[in-house]
């Protein structure tokens, strides 16, 4: 094993091939789950049906057939691509497609927040260790942590939101916009079709519910920064760049944070888990048309087919999230070989 | 290794090193609370939650073996006062009252030890199933049926920790039956796998720290291999995660209890209260603050603690802390510095 791109291409399958097992796993968990802890989906989605009404909806999707029948029948259809279909009978799988890049657009803008923030503050934090900005800065991202995404997502939306007029709801102030949409990323489709205004709309649409998310995950970051620039920070070659009378910023971001961030970005990989769950609550408060929130109605709705394809999508996301992790980690530390 | 130090048998020059005694060990856990001001204000904040919790919840059962049952609490958190609704934070109703006059901070103290315990439950089962079953798959391995188990055990685990634990629990809770014995086995059934990952960790680490293969060569017992050397030197890390994982668990019990399944308002709990309370803001802002305070300053004083105590008791840090100090205290950095 070493590193060259074929080494590269084989550990990437190697990763992706492990990620079957899980999502079977994964599958098979969450179709017992909702198998059999609900006794009577019928009843759930009718709570006031006619007996002879339930008994051939429970006909009609199969619930009385044996679990492992059932088990097979999902698997099979979802082999050829069919992901099922919500009570109501559309199917599953072009509303979580639909939800995929307005997650993704929320979720990118929050890493970039987590990212520049976070790592600043961890720097800011290493070069004063111990002394009073260290405290602030480590006061400032156990906020982060200990207020609840929820919490933070209401007060920014009902509270913060209307004093400086920002809209709450939606990726736009009008639905649909008024340019198409290729991306279903609100901000780099207003960009797409040169809309100067909607490109601004955009933006201020996407700030608070980033916002929200990025701040439950900020104090990842600025530990590891923070850990790994002490383990730097003291290193003879710090030493020497200080001696060539190179400017205190120049050190800092250059010479130590550069060696620093092979340690920061592997737990950016760490963080997709969390940031995935802050989209159900994220998007809920503020209305955002992605998977996190169609989870959420999913779960609630005793949407079977819906669940298992939302968490279907959750896994995958968090496997190659960290599989990205990996690879960028390989690309920062040139010792690292592909296995 | 137990008692005195033993004099070194004749013809080895060698001291067996004594175990700190509990006095040592206590000297050296104030220690790490004074290194760091902030460590030791979660630390107090954290004495001071335990035990408010448990006044609020001891002294109605204490008092009510004896007579009729008193409870520290100012108000009852419950009862309704349509002359008092909507108070500000003030004298009398220390985080102002709600739609029905009922006291936020009599209500707020209510849900304190309900909200702990179901913490301290959670976390507590977690580190009993993962940790238990992390701990077998790290530490026996001497036989074919165990590399089965072991692998087993792992590869379960991956599947629990390849997608986000709120949305497993939150789906648990919401197919079992939406109330609060569903939350709480939907938590503790998604929360042990990272204890699987740490415990196993920390065991593969010290299995092949040299003093284990020495007690082994000495003839020393597994299961006192396991309990006396794996096991002690396990406790540090996991008692620093543990707590930092304390305000974890209440944040995504709250969270639950936010988005999906509210506790009957006849049973304050912080998430459930500002759930309901949300459709009062922006004018009744207190309504959300109280409970919304108290999330935050429980968990924060549980990540201070948590926090400082791995900045100590890591020795990978405790070094380069004390070696940056040193590098930076005294003389102050070169010429043209920015003092940021």
């Amino acid at each position: 094993m070493g590193r060259s791109f074929s080494d590269l291409a084989w550990f990437i399958g190697a990763r992706l091939l492990q990620l079957i097992p899980v999502l079977f796993g994964v599958i098979l968990l969450t179709f017992l789950l909702s198998h059999v802890a609900v006794k009577n989906p019928c009843e759930a989605w009718n709570p006031h049906a006619k007996r002879n009404v339930i008994l051939a909806c429970q006909h009609f999707w199969g619930f009385n057939q044996p679990l492992p029948v059932q088990f097979e029948k999902y698997l099979s259809l979802l082999l050829q691509g069919n992901w099922g279909t919500d009570p109501s009978g559309s199917p599953v799988l072009p509303a979580i497609l639909a939800g995929v890049p307005e997650t993704l657009e929320l979720v990118l803008a929050s890493l970039f927040l987590m990212i520049v923030i976070g790592i600043t503050l961890g720097v800011v934090a290493a070069r004063y260790a111990g002394r009073w900005p260290d405290h602030l800065v480590r006061i400032f991202y156990l906020s982060g942590w200990a207020a609840p995404t929820y919490l933070a997502a209401i007060l920014l939306s009902i509270v913060v939101a209307p004093a400086i007029g920002f809209p709450t709801e939606n990726a736009f102030t009008y639905n649909p916009p008024p340019f198409p949409q290729p991306t279903h990323m609100s901000v780099l489709d207003a960009m797409l079709a040169g809309s100067g205004s909607g490109t601004l709309d955009a933006l201020k649409h996407l700030a608070l519910p980033s916002i929200a998310l990025a701040f439950l995950n900020l104090g990842i970051i600025t530990r590891m920064t923070r850990g790994s620039m002490l383990d730097i920070l003291p290193l003879d070659f710090i030493k020497g760049a200080r001696m060539k009378g190179l400017s205190e910023e120049r050190v800092l971001f250059r010479h130590a944070l550069r060696n620093s961030l092979i340690t920061t970005t592997t737990v950016l990989g760490f963080t997709a888990s969390g940031l995935l769950a802050g989209t159900i609550v994220v998007e809920e408060v503020f209305a955002w048309p992605g998977i996190g929130r169609y989870s959420f109605n999913a779960i609630l709705g005793y949407n079977f087919a819906g669940t298992i394809g939302v968490v279907v999508v959750f896994a995958i996301a968090v496997v190659v999230a960290n599989l990205l992790a990996d690879i960028a980690y390989g690309f920062l530390d040139p010792r690292v070989e592909w296995r | 290794m137990e008692g005195p130090p033993r004099p070194s048998p004749p013809g080895i020059g060698v001291t067996l090193p004594k175990e700190p005694g509990l006095g040592e060990t206590l000297s050296e856990a104030l220690q790490t609370l004074r290194a760091n001001l902030l460590t030791l204000v979660g630390f107090v904040l954290v004495v001071l939650i335990l035990g408010l919790a448990l006044l609020v919840w001891a002294v109605p059962v204490v008092t009510g073996l004896f007579g009729p049952a008193l409870s520290i609490l100012p108000y009852d958190p419950n009862a309704l006062n349509p002359n008092a609704s909507y108070l500000p934070p003030g004298p009398h109703h220390w985080f102002g009252t709600d739609e029905d006059g009922r006291d936020l901070f009599a209500r707020v103290l209510t849900a304190l030890p309900l909200d702990m315990g179901i913490a301290v439950v959670i976390v507590g089962a977690a580190v009993m199933i993962g940790g238990g079953l992390g701990l077998v798959s790290g530490f026996w391995e001497t036989s074919r049926t165990a590399r089965v188990v072991s692998a087993t055990i792992l590869r379960v685990t991956d599947i629990f920790l390849a997608f986000p634990t709120l949305v497993l629990a939150l789906a648990i809770a919401a197919l079992l039956g939406r109330d609060l014995t569903s939350t709480l086995i939907a938590l503790i059934a998604t929360w042990w796998p990272y204890y699987v990952r740490l415990v196993r960790g920390e065991v593969l680490t010290i299995k092949h720290q040299g003093y284990i293969p020495a007690a082994r060569a000495l003839g020393v017992r597994e299961p006192t291999i396991l309990f006396r050397h794996v096991l002690r030197n396990l406790l540090e890390p996991l008692v620093v995660y543990m707590t930092l994982d304390i305000g974890t668990v209440l944040v995504t019990f709250s969270t639950i209890a936010f988005v999906a399944i509210p506790l009957p308002p006849n049973q304050p709990e912080w998430g459930s209260m500002i759930a309901n309370y949300q459709g009062y803001l922006p004018q009744f802002l207190w309504m959300v603050l109280a409970p919304g305070a108290a999330i935050f300053v429980s968990v924060l004083s549980f990540s201070l603690l948590g926090d400082g105590m791995r900045d100590v008791l890591d020795p990978r840090t405790r070094r380069a802390f004390a070696r940056v100090r040193a590098n930076l205290a005294s003389p102050e950095p070169v010429p043209g510095s920015a003092e940021a």
